[in-house]
């Protein structure tokens, strides 16, 4: 669809002024209900940002209530949360009962439980996503239940750290297509074939900067204490404060040097995967480099400094309006030819994911 | 958009209708006709939707839209907006969530903050009126089942156990349930009252405490907050909160209280203090050690061990003032423990060669 004279299939066209009022009375009314009008707040908000979200001709839209989300929540706090609460206290107490390998060994279903029912929770909360998405009154969806996608959610981290964590880029294009494989649009499915080739340099260069830092930090040290020993023996306190000084500065440097390489990696990864998918006669493309991410990061930093926190409740406008403005799909569709999903219909939100505490992407 | 043509009502409006079956954009014209939308489709066939079974959505670039929640996918888009006389036979749309709309956003935020105040006064002060109701057997099976007996931990000599129940009967209300008292082998100073009616003694406690009125005040202390059923309001406290606080934050905190880290309030210590002076008063011991046990602690803050025990309790100094004030210089005080039962009780931990310490969190 897209062709050469700036026309994108996807636009985002919001304002912020117009997004405003919503997000600050979510927060006024999330605030004065302990926090149980967010699930109405989420849905409203996004409602304003799928409403104008145009794809080709046509703006989305988002059928989803925030009774929905709340039920979901409240399921998955009595279904999920609370049998594990009670696992964990029960693993505690046989551990201070000296019961050793029984508290270990609860302790340890106890993990492979929470991770298992985090890879049902992601593939949960997108198939919901995308059955509540319409556009022209088509809607996505799934038909699978997402137990099997848990399973593999658990095996394939589980490899991947087993193997010093080298395979983790592996687990993480593996998991993607696998999740994206199982949803559909329309009676189209979607197909994710994303590689592993092209991301290993960039995961290198994270799984390395750890090292790196350290020697880089003993270097410094050895430095500091050498001329320290040559100068002889000076103020005793200020070689001490300039130490901690050149630790500080080392110890920021390199949280900032590592989160810029996890960057590259993730923005690489993200790219890749979104590039090699398609639906139907539809391919997508995704562009934002990392330093498109770099600037989406410093400016939520950014903004939540200055508004001295007031400017959390805009984050999820500006990371929808990222992905939108950096997502684009080429091919040509006959609308008369899409028909509406026979996929189940989901009715309870995303609770579990939500109970995991997890973000949407 | 030429809809109007033959066969309709007077004023035919052109909209824009999706069906929900298939992609396809439909430009059609509607009109109204007593309690139903009449919908003139391209074919020139006229479809009549009871007005009952739509819905208004909120407008928008794309006008005024209709659906029915009988059908998902359906929608009806009117740019140039919805005639007047239909507009008013339908119930407005949705905006902050039912209830909301009903009252008004103003209205419905202060209704929700009054009952959001009252809610959380009552889970504050709950605990208080409701510690003392839950039956002691129901707080010993919860006690129980939280930490166990700890048997393994607990030191015993014959000699060593006598010297302890003579300081718990010295020091106890009389006809009362028994209070069961353990010293236990770990090398914190401390002490804590378990549900349950329990009281502990950390053997690094017997370390610090060279005085058996010291440790005779701290004896008195801990079984201020078991007589008072103070553990009781603090669970009920700790799992109150957690459970209001669950909605604010999405993830319920994982770890229930830890049964010795819990906390009680100011005046719960304050009263476990006035008790114990109380009850070292009626045994006739001098509660001149505790106060320079409590003023050697006040000499540390905030650093040191102490802030194990005193983390949560009145400042150091106003306890070590209130206890060496209660002194009754004309009165003739007795000691706790003989030196001969003092040596039992304080080397009981180092003399029992059975017990295993208690491990350290």
């Amino acid at each position: 669809m897209a062709e050469d004279d700036g026309y994108t299939a996807f636009e985002f066209e919001g304002r912020w002024q117009d997004y405003a009022p919503i997000a600050f009375t979510n927060l006024l009314l999330t605030i004065v209900t302990l926090g149980i009008y967010r699930f109405w707040g989420k849905a409203r908000t996004r409602r304003y940002l799928w409403s104008r979200t145009r794809f080709i001709d046509d703006r989305l839209e988002w059928m989803g209530s925030g009774l929905e989300l709340f039920k979901g929540a409240i399921m998955a706090l009595l279904l999920v949360v609370l049998p594990l609460l009670l696992l964990n206290t029960l693993a505690q107490s046989l551990i201070l009962r000296q019961q050793f390998l029984l508290g270990g060994l609860v302790a340890f279903i106890q993990i492979t439980v929470v991770l298992l029912l985090v890879g049902v929770a992601m593939f949960r909360s997108l198939r919901y996503r995308l059955s509540r998405t319409y556009w022209r009154g088509i809607r996505g969806g799934s038909d699978d239940p997402g137990l099997r996608y848990g399973w593999s959610y658990l095996w394939k981290n589980t490899v991947g750290y087993l193997a010093l964590g080298l395979l983790l880029p592996w687990a993480m294009v593996s998991l993607w297509n696998e999740r994206w494989n199982g949803m559909s649009f329309g009676q189209y499915r979607f197909s994710a074939g994303g590689q592993v080739d092209g991301l290993m340099k960039r995961y290198l260069l994270c799984y390395l900067a750890p090292f790196i830092g350290f020697v880089g930090i003993f270097i410094a040290i050895a430095v500091m204490a050498a001329t320290q020993a040559m100068s002889g023996n000076g103020n005793p306190a200020s070689p001490g404060a300039a130490g901690i000084f050149v630790g500080f500065v080392g110890i920021l440097s390199f949280y900032l040097i590592f989160g810029l390489v996890v960057m590259a990696y993730y923005a690489k990864f993200f790219r890749q995967m979104v590039d090699a998918m398609d639906l139907g006669p539809l391919s997508f493309q995704f562009d934002a480099s990392t330093k498109d991410w770099l600037k989406l990061l410093l400016g939520d930093v950014g903004l939540v400094l200055v508004t001295l926190g007031i400017g959390l409740i805009f984050l999820d406008y500006r990371h929808w309006k990222f992905l939108i403005d950096h997502l684009e799909a080429f091919g040509e569709i006959d609308m008369d030819a899409i028909s509406q999903s026979t996929t189940a219909e989901v009715r309870q939100g995303e609770g579990l994911l939500d109970a995991f505490d997890m973000g949407a992407l | 958009m030429s809809a109007g043509g033959d066969g309709g009502d007077e004023q035919a409006v052109p909209a824009i209708l999706f069906d929900g079956r298939s992609a396809r954009r439909h430009e059609i014209a509607i009109g109204r006709d007593a309690g139903d939308l009449l919908i003139v489709h391209e074919t020139g066939a006229i479809e009549r939707i009871a007005l009952a079974a739509l819905e208004r959505q909120g407008s928008g670039p794309w006008g005024d839209r209709l659906v029915r929640p009988d059908q998902p996918g359906w929608r009806l888009d009117i740019p140039g907006g919805l005639p007047t006389a239909l507009a008013a036979a339908l119930p407005a749309p949705h905006r902050y969530g039912r209830w909301i709309d009903r009252m008004g956003l103003g209205r419905a935020a202060v209704a929700f903050a009054a009952i959001s105040a009252a809610l959380v006064g009552v889970v504050l002060t709950a605990p208080q009126w409701l510690g003392p109701l839950v039956p002691l057997p129901v707080e010993r099976r919860i006690g129980e089942a939280l930490v166990g007996d700890l048997a393994s931990a607990t030191c015993h000599t014959p000699a060593g156990d006598a010297a302890l129940a003579k300081l718990m009967a010295s020091v106890d209300l009389p006809g009362q349930a028994p209070v069961r008292a353990q010293v236990l082998k770990v090398g914190m100073i401390n002490a804590a009252a378990l549900p349950g009616n329990r009281v502990v003694l950390f053997s690094g406690l017997f370390d610090e405490m060279k005085d058996p009125d010291a440790v005779a005040g701290v004896v008195a202390h801990e079984l201020g907050h078991a007589r008072k059923r103070h553990v009781m309001q603090a669970l009920l406290r700790e799992l109150g909160l957690s459970v209001v606080l669950a909605g604010t934050s999405g993830a319920v905190p994982v770890q229930l209280a830890k049964v010795t880290g819990l906390r009680y309030s100011r005046e719960a210590e304050g009263e476990a203090d006035a008790f114990a002076r109380d009850r070292l008063s009626a045994a006739a011991i001098s509660p001149a050690a505790t106060g320079a046990f409590f003023a050697k602690a006040a000499k540390e803050e905030p650093a040191g061990p102490w802030m194990v025990m005193l983390a949560s309790h009145p400042a150091s100094a106003d306890r070590a003032k209130a206890f060496g004030g209660a002194v009754d210089r004309s009165r003739r005080y007795r000691p706790a423990l003989s030196p001969a039962e003092w040596q039992a009780l304080s080397r009981m931990c180092d003399e029992d060669k059975r017990v295993r310490p208690l491990l350290d969190f």
